[in-house]
């Protein structure tokens, strides 16, 4: 997942250069306007003139920008799990644009069709986490899977919702291995693991309410 | 379990996902009177511009029934619902029983009256059958008249105009092209696009009477001028098609009535998309609004709670976007009533071709028309949507920047 922590963010920018740069061939725009026509992420935004935020596409569960969409161009990728959009069906009808509530979805310079991250791919870690120079963009695995204590029964795979759990072969035998681009931090596998094999990294109760305090500041 | 669901639009789609999100054995039966896979209707226009190829209209894989273990019936119209029994009629009479049922067989297009209608060459744009009768007789069109001014109309007007040796005309009763949901001020825009694309604009005009010999040749106006005409695309919207329903059994009022999880008066009945009548979130009565996302996320809803999984919809309301040759327009809401107390915010850069309009009642966005801007208009839309309060943020609302945080 890639996560950011507002309150580090300076509003610089360089997400979106290094977005820009990385997607260049679908941009179709012109050099100069390549910045703002070609970016992935959106940085520099401000609630009531306070903080800037970068936001970036969640991939969501049930994306309304998928139901949005009138030519199917807006698709699951069924392999990696990532809201993706096939450039060559899209007619730039802008449905999904509006549905987003995220914003996260743009309209290409020409206006033709729609932009919108693919995560740089398998590219790890994605151009603009590499590029933030605050570490304010961070591309995090939100579960750690303690091999020493996993035994392999596959309880996770089998709960997990949205398939991001594996039995892989690793060193230490077969054992669960998360998937990045697939977790979606629910914590379903963590809080089931009879022996408290998973770990949270990031959401820890500590990390949630800091997160709460700091929008309530914000949106003051 | 069986799930039959009649009509492959949106809402017919979306459902079939949705229930096999939760239910992978249960069988799936697809009813649809027309005989093609799930295809766009929005899209028709686009394919007689030629911006996008036949094959293209198809929103999801040719393999998408096998996909999803779907058993299609294909060309079939339903006749009758038999709700005791629960039984659906086909047209051959053929029955098929159901144990959850999903009505989603969308609108029909709204007849105008008009003598001469029966010619041929007068076509709606509501379907792929129009549209292969008019990819047939478009070579040899001179003349061609749209009647209506609404975002389908249009769009097929723009697209006949760039074929040339076409000359095209828009016929609108009212005062302005989509009356239905924008000012006349915002319309006014796109007037000019239309305009200077080629198109010839008549508003305050209708069409009395069609003339010709078996096929159409002119249509007579209200003022008695006459058009010559040899292709003519009505455009007047659509009604829910539910002719086939016992209202007896089935309630309805203009569409037919659904609760929050989709279901109708009848247990295991339910309904979506533009046959559906269901909550309206800025009115807080009941709307049948014909638009793409409703259709695609009330089907979901809808194939959720009939797979078991609760899950209620929040409710829609009046929204249309569409480019107009490189100018984004998108609405959302009413942006049209403007009563005392409502706050009416303005901004005009015609040289950039951007007009924004946004209607607050309490604080509340209750409607929005942006043009030229795409840059979160996402985030205003689900402002609208969760009725929030934009007293304090309103002076960044037009501006490019987020205000999605709540």
């Amino acid at each position: 997942m890639i996560l950011a922590e507002i309150d580090k963010c300076v509003g610089c920018r360089a997400c979106e250069v290094a977005c820009a740069e990385k997607h260049k061939e679908e941009g179709r725009g012109k050099d100069e306007e390549l910045i703002l026509t070609a970016r992935r992420m959106h940085v520099g935004v401000s609630m009531g003139g306070t903080k800037p935020m970068p936001i970036q596409c969640r991939h969501c569960e049930d994306p309304t920008c998928l139901f949005a969409c009138i030519t199917g161009a807006m698709h699951r990728d069924p392999e990696t799990g990532m809201v993706l959009v096939d450039y060559d069906k899209c007619v730039g009808c802008w449905t999904c644009l509006k549905m987003c509530s995220y914003g996260a979805i743009l309209a290409d310079v020409e206006g033709h069709r729609v932009l919108k991250c693919d995560k740089c791919m398998m590219e790890r870690p994605p151009a603009c986490v590499q590029a933030c120079p605050n570490e304010v963009l961070v591309f995090e695995e939100v579960y750690e899977v303690n091999h020493d204590r996993c035994i392999g029964c596959g309880l996770c795979e089998s709960l997990c919702l949205r398939g991001a759990i594996r039995l892989e072969e690793t060193e230490k035998g077969r054992k669960a291995v998360i998937n990045k681009d697939l977790c979606r931090g629910c914590g379903i596998c963590a809080a089931s693991c009879p022996r408290d094999a998973i770990t949270m990294n990031y959401f820890t109760d500590e990390k949630a309410f800091e997160t709460v305090d700091k929008l309530v500041e914000v949106s003051r | 379990m069986r799930y039959v669901i009649i009509g492959n639009g949106p809402a017919g789609v979306s459902a079939i996902e949705a229930i096999r999100k939760v239910d992978m054995e249960g069988e799936i039966i697809n009813i649809n009177g027309e005989p093609y896979r799930p295809y766009s209707k929005p899209l028709l226009p686009f394919i007689i511009g030629g911006t996008i190829k036949y094959e293209d209209v198809f929103f999801r894989p040719p393999d998408f029934y096998d996909t999803y273990g779907v058993k299609p019936i294909l060309g079939e119209p339903v006749i009758e619902i038999d709700v005791d029994r629960k039984l659906v009629v086909l047209a051959s009479g053929r029955r098929v029983a159901y144990d959850k049922l999903l009505i989603a067989t969308g609108g029909k297009p709204r007849e105008p009256k008009i003598k001469g209608l029966d010619l041929e060459g007068i076509y709606y744009l509501t379907s792929l059958v129009y549209v292969e009768k008019i990819m047939k007789i478009l070579p040899r069109v001179k003349h061609a008249l749209i009647l209506g001014g609404g975002p389908l109309g249009l769009k097929a007007a723009l697209s006949l105009a760039h074929h040339s040796g076409i000359e095209v005309s828009v016929l609108v009763s009212s005062p302005h092209v989509m009356s239905q949901v924008l000012d006349a001020e915002s319309a006014s825009l796109l007037e000019c696009k239309l305009v200077e694309s080629g198109v010839k604009l008549m508003t305050r005009t209708s069409v009395v009477e069609f003339k010709g010999n078996g096929f159409v040749k002119k249509a007579v106006l209200d003022n008695g001028d006459e058009l010559p005409a040899d292709l003519v695309i009505i455009g007047k919207g659509v009604t829910p098609a539910l002719d086939f329903i016992d209202r007896r059994k089935i309630r309805a009022n203009v569409g037919i009535i659904v609760d929050g999880y989709m279901q109708t008066s009848v247990p295991d009945v339910y309904a979506a998309g533009d046959v559906a009548e269901s909550y309206d979130i800025l009115t807080g009565g009941s709307n049948t609004v014909a638009v793409w996302p409703r259709a695609s996320e009330q089907g979901h809803y809808a194939g959720l709670n009939m797979a078991g999984f609760r899950k209620e919809y929040i409710g829609a309301h009046r929204m249309n976007s569409l480019d107009f040759e490189g100018v984004s327009c998108i609405v959302m809401g009413d942006v049209k009533t403007v009563k005392e107390g409502y706050k009416v915010i303005v901004e005009r850069d015609i040289k950039r071709n951007i007009y924004q309009r946004i209607i607050l009642e309490n604080g509340r966005i209750r409607g929005a028309a942006i043009i030229g801007r795409t840059v979160n208009v996402g985030g205003l839309n689900r402002l609208l949507r969760r009725r929030i309060d934009v007293e304090n943020i309103k002076s960044s609302l037009l501006e490019d920047k987020a205000t999605f945080i709540y």
